[in-house]
């Protein structure tokens, strides 16, 4: 009788066992098989992280170099182009006209030429531009306009747009060759900068209340109220560009909050 | 002296003006008025202003560049001779204009002296480009299968009449015969040659001396 029950025992207690250690050994192979699993997938959405990384710094990259490129080819390239066919012109003039004006007009061709090349270099150096906020680059522009003691600034920006480097960097463009115009040309008092959010678009306003120009006036179409209109449309943003004689001239953006 | 008349079409307006001074200081040349792109002289034109000889075309313009606006001209008033007056300076650029059927290929930079060259050139049918472009039309029109004896009688005459810049129909009065037939003239003279712009036409005119500036 012993012996059956000892037998029994045996029996019970190996099965156990059996069951046990093929318990354990279906746990550790599914356990090591999902552990793969996951290091695949988690290596993949690093990968794919990465992936997304580079395109948008390369998309950056290329939009940059567009920039630069753009930005010498409407400014300086055609403020030198400018100078020398005045140069040739010069060339063909009779002994007897005065060189001084043109010559004049040549150098000051050449200085905005030299101007905006190291505003550009200026700003392609300048790490402060890829990493401050527009408010704060903003507030530069109007200290740098009160610093010029020709006019006053102001700045009505209470808001923060999440904004692309490359929009950043694009509107305050936009914004930097309005003021270069106002202060040059316009006599104006002061120059007001206002930032607004509106329900589906952000409007950024800045106006001076110079002397104005007449718009349909062939002789105003410089190039740069062209780069102002075109950086716009490259914004995808919309451009209301307006001047009246003695009353002052203004420019209206406004970018959708779906394009930001 | 009858004065050959010019349009300028370059988006900056500076840059339009001080070209318009240096093109008044020549006796045989006059100015008739700038625009600001092809959308700007397609309008005028169509509004009845003065259709000129020459227009003197950048490339890089907002809305209607230089490229779309000599192809326009070239369709609507093949009479005018179009001169590419540009800052960019490379092969695929002329190639561009060379086919879209400017006679002339200038950078804005040109000396004067280069510029009054190009406007009398095109004026007689001729084509003016610079020296390293004539590398370029070896390379892409060498045409050395081809010679002006592949032409037949009625052949060579359409080619001289067609590189007087003469629209089809006032070819077709010339030849006396219809419209069609001088439009299959055409036909041949490309498929001859292997080419397919009005421009490679003119050049291999050209090499060939088949020019005739009496007419």
């Amino acid at each position: 009788m012993e012996q059956v029950e000892i037998t029994i025992f045996i029996i019970l207690v190996s099965a156990v066992l059996l069951i046990f250690i093929i318990g354990t050994v279906v746990f550790i192979f599914q356990f090591r098989e999902r552990k793969i699993k996951h290091d695949v997938e988690k290596k993949r959405m690093h990968d794919q992280f990465d992936v997304q990384l580079l395109h948008s710094r390369v998309k950056t990259q290329e939009d940059t170099m567009r920039f630069i490129g753009e930005e010498i080819h409407d400014s300086v390239a055609q403020k030198i182009t400018l100078a020398t066919i005045y140069t040739h012109k010069v060339g063909m003039n009779p002994i007897s006209v005065p060189l001084q004006p043109e010559l004049d007009n040549i150098l000051k061709v050449l200085d905005d030429a030299i101007e905006e090349l190291r505003e550009l270099s200026k700003n392609l150096t300048d790490q402060r531009l890829q990493e401050a906020d527009i408010v704060s680059l903003l507030q530069t522009e109007a200290e740098r306009i009160i610093s010029t003691g020709r006019c006053k600034a102001i700045l009505e920006v209470n808001i923060h747009i999440p904004l692309k480097p490359t929009t950043k960097i694009f509107l305050l463009r936009i914004i930097q060759e309005f003021i270069q115009n106002s202060l040059k040309h316009s006599k104006c008092n002061v120059i007001k900068i206002v930032l607004t959010e509106h329900s589906d678009h952000f409007q950024l306003k800045i106006e001076d209340d110079g002397i104005g120009f007449d718009t349909n006036d062939n002789k105003n179409k410089g190039s740069g109220l062209n780069n102002m209109r075109r950086r716009t449309q490259m914004l995808g943003a919309t451009y209301i560009f307006d001047s009246q004689l003695n009353k002052g001239t203004s420019l209206i953006i406004k970018i959708e909050k779906s394009k930001l | 002296m009858m004065k050959h008349s010019i349009v300028i079409a370059d988006d900056h307006p500076l840059i339009a003006t001080a070209i318009r001074a240096i093109i008044e200081q020549f006796p045989d040349f006059r100015v008739l008025y700038e625009v600001e792109n092809g959308q700007m002289l397609m309008d005028k034109l169509k509004d009845g202003a003065e259709i000129p000889d020459i227009v003197l075309l950048d490339m890089s313009m907002p809305i209607m560049d230089g490229k779309e606006t000599a192809i326009w001209l070239k369709s609507t008033y093949p009479q005018i001779k179009i001169i590419a007056n540009t800052v960019q300076n490379d092969i695929k650029s002329f190639v561009s204009m060379f086919e879209a059927g400017a006679l002339g290929y200038l950078t804005k930079t040109t000396p004067p002296k280069e510029l009054i060259n190009a406007l009398r050139t095109v004026v007689q049918n001729k084509t003016h480009y610079p020296e390293w472009a004539q590398n370029t039309l070896q390379a892409l029109y060498p045409f050395s299968q081809v010679s002006p004896s592949m032409f037949n009688e009625e052949e060579s005459r359409f080619l001289k009449f067609f590189c007087c810049n003469l629209s089809q129909v006032q070819i077709a009065e010339k030849m006396n015969c219809d419209l069609n037939k001088v439009q299959d003239l055409e036909k041949t003279l490309y498929t001859k040659l292997h080419v397919n712009s009005s421009n490679a036409l003119v050049h291999f005119a050209q090499v060939n001396n088949l020019i005739d500036e009496s007419l």
